[in-house]
């Protein structure tokens, strides 16, 4: 097919901006027709074209050989491990409108379909879910229902609580919901986000009582399940009454994993009088539980004092400062407590004097991983001048110690993490070199240590090289620094794993990764050469066998 | 060292501790043990290799991954990429899938992982048709089979 470009016998008007006469104007409006005619086969035309030639290019595409086991790999790593929300949901949807070869692959992918947050059970359509999660076959199956962050719109609707005050009056706990959970699919994890204590207790109770009635015995609980309370203890008219059965937890089924943030005190009150129930076989079956709870009460010790299986505890303070004492008369019954299965504690938002209170009554024994959130230097009830006068030394080294982590775990403990406060207001906090070096000759046993708070590396390395305990932490095998500020003096850091190298008798440091929030493509290469550390850095991986990683930050 | 002979008839000499980061030559040599005879990489071509050899050569001397770790049954996985792996990624489309299926074929789990996340990246945030576009993938769905698909998950997209 040929187009002519310029057709010669076109009149002279249609090259000019005059003012046609009206015979060009009749002209004019003649052609239109047949040349809008001609445009609109030949753009359809092209269209068929270029949808052959797509498809041409498309069979010799590589992407075509891939197995379907790869593909369900590419798309569990595309949807990430988040429950799927409305957005989510669309993206895995998206997925399988691609081609069939796809969709069959994402259907092939259990987990793809295992994981779900609905906003609210009670205008939830049970029978869709019922078949979504289906097609995640055997894979272990997470519901989160409720708001997944603060500013998370919920349909616009109620969230998932309502007022009741008796489980008959409870609005939540509609039949097809509770019907789903005795009924449906078995569900790994459930999490009730924002749950009201009434429409919890209504909930297990409804539940403990289908089940118990059904004449198939098939029902299990959830391995895990998540609860957190709206509001704080007053609006979830929380327990004030020390009676377990009136404790939104009193009919709680066994299960393995229990994460619980607890309605928040008034920081004025003092000692609380809400009152925390949790059945001892409940706390006995539990391998991990996660605590958030600013309540000043040691009732979390009676809990934990049940928790004999536990593997991993995290504790979350809030950032109390708590008031009971070592005098309180129940605390007789508690003396110290033995958690000799846990191997991981997490403590978050502890203040010292929290941490001196609560942990003296803890031990664990065959600790091996110890991850710190906090706020280190810096008191948002000081001012600046204050924070000075107040400033301590060795906030890290004084916070282990209120742990008991030197006098109870120093030689079991591998892996130290110290994980900056979210909320903190400084944008990077800094542990001071001496702090750091105290810290570590106590920890002889260390193998990985984590931190996404700074250091000054000039300092540390002389503190460093001036200790005369030998090479600190001798076991260290790998450092990550995961928020490493521009400033950062890389060239100290080397020296000092150099320094180890070349003092330390083994010395087994492996590796380094070292987050950085370079805007380049390429961090290694932009730093190399900012920082002029090629030589030391070939020296380190080359001689020494140390892998060395950088990596963009995660923003 | 170990021969290795591509789909393209090419002959390859490599030292034997850059190319064990396969596992399937690995198992292999040990199966096998010495021998003059190249390995036959029926399903490699020699410009594949080229590539494979060079990440295996950037990783020499690193401990290799645990043989019954598989990077999919790992919990929670970002698509963090460390620096080298992705300029070493930064090929062409045809390419990348062709590292992806060499590194299936021989067993090297840390490279197939890093072409998955680089696929995964590169379609993170597209829609059905964005993605049709990018990997040039033919759309086979009848209109009414889109139309199924689209009410069978209707409720999913809205609530």
């Amino acid at each position: 097919m040929t187009i002519e470009a310029n057709k010669p016998d076109l009149p002279g008007i249609f090259y000019t901006n005059d003012v046609p006469t009206t015979h060009e104007v009749m002209a004019a409006r003649q052609g239109i027709p047949p040349l809008a005619s001609k445009v609109a086969e030949l753009r359809s035309q092209l269209q068929v074209l270029e949808d052959q030639l797509f498809r041409h290019h498309s069979v010799l595409s590589t992407s075509r050989y891939m197995p379907p086991e790869i593909l369900g790999d590419i798309f569990h790593l595309a949807m990430g491990t988040d429950v799927l929300t409305k957005e989510g949901r669309q993206a895995l949807i998206d997925i399988t409108r691609v081609c069939k070869k796809w969709r069959e692959a994402a259907y092939l992918t259990g987990q793809l379909w295992a994981r779900l947050h609905i906003p609210s059970p009670r205008f939830a359509p049970f029978d869709d879910i019922e078949k979504w999660l289906s097609r995640s076959k055997g894979s272990p199956k997470t519901i989160v229902f409720g708001q997944l962050s603060d500013d998370d719109e919920v349909w616009g609707l109620n969230p998932i609580y309502c007022d009741c005050l008796a489980p008959s009056e409870c609005t939540m706990n509609t039949p097809r919901f509770l019907k789903f959970l005795t009924n449906g699919p078995h569900l790994h994890e459930l999490a009730l986000r924002n749950i009201s204590a009434n429409c919890l207790r209504a909930m297990l109770e409804s539940t403990k009582r289908l089940t118990n009635a059904s004449d198939s015995p098939t029902w299990h609980a959830w391995d895990s399940l998540t609860v957190t309370f709206e509001g704080d203890v007053e609006d979830n008219s929380w327990g004030m009454v020390p009676l377990p059965t009136l404790s939104p937890f009193f009919h709680l089924p066994a299960v393995r994993s229990l994460t619980i943030s607890l309605p928040e005190q008034e920081t004025e009150e003092g000692i609380t009088s809400a009152h925390l129930y949790i059945p001892s076989s409940v706390l006995q079956g539990l391998t991990f539980l996660d605590i958030e709870c600013n309540w000043d009460s040691p009732q979390l010790l009676f809990s934990l004092k049940h928790c004999v299986n536990l593997q991993r505890l995290s504790l979350n303070f809030s950032d109390a400062v708590q008031t009971w004492t070592s005098n309180d008369p129940a605390l007789s019954d508690i003396g110290t407590i033995s958690l000799s299965t846990v191997h991981s504690l997490t403590v978050k938002h502890c203040p010292r004097a929290t941490a001196s209170l609560f942990f003296r009554h803890l031990h664990f024994p065959s600790l091996v991983d110890l991850r710190l959130t906090q706020t280190y230097y810096h008191d948002d009830d000081l001012d600046e001048e204050e924070e000075e006068d107040e400033e301590d030394p060795r906030p890290l080294y004084n916070m282990l110690e209120a742990l008991g982590i030197f006098s109870h775990s120093a030689s079991t403990l591998q892996s130290l993490s110290i994980i900056q406060d979210d909320d903190s207001e400084e944008d990077t906090e800094e542990v001071p070199p001496e702090d750091l070096v105290d810290t570590l000759r106590s920890l002889p046993n260390l193998t990985h240590l984590a931190m996404d708070v700074n250091f000054d590396a000039r300092s540390f390395l002389s503190v460093a090289q001036g200790s005369k305990s030998g090479v600190l932490a001798p076991n260290l095998e790998h450092i990550e620094l995961t928020r490493v500020v521009d400033e950062f003096d890389f060239e100290s850091l080397f020296r000092y794993l150099l320094h180890r190298k070349t003092t330390g008798v083994g010395d087994k440091m492996k590796k380094i990764t070292m987050s950085v929030d370079f805007r380049g493509e390429h961090p290694e290469t932009d730093m190399v050469i900012n920082w002029g550390i090629g030589g030391i850095l070939r020296e380190l991986r080359k001689t020494h066998g140390i892998v060395i990683e950088f990596r963009p930050i995660d923003m | 060292m170990v021969l290795l002979l591509t789909s393209d008839n090419e002959m390859f000499s490599v030292a034997e501790d850059v190319i064990k980061r396969s596992a399937y030559i690995k198992n292999m040599l040990e199966d096998v043990g010495e021998s003059d005879l190249p390995i036959p990489l029926p399903n490699v071509e020699s410009n594949v290799l080229v590539k494979i050899l060079e990440y295996c050569e950037h990783y020499r001397g690193e401990p290799l991954p645990a043989s019954d770790v598989d990077p999919a049954e790992i919990g929670d996985r970002s698509l963090d990429i460390a620096d080298w792996d992705q300029k070493y990624m930064a090929v062409d489309q045809e390419m990348l899938f062709e590292i992806i299926l060499a590194a299936n074929y021989l067993d090297i789990k840390s490279l197939l992982d890093v072409g998955c996340k680089t696929v995964a990246k590169m379609m993170k945030g597209k829609s059905s048709e964005e993605i049709r576009t990018l990997f040039n993938i033919a759309n086979d769905f009848t209109p009414e089979e889109e139309a199924q698909i689209r009410k069978e998950n209707a409720w999913a997209e809205c609530r």
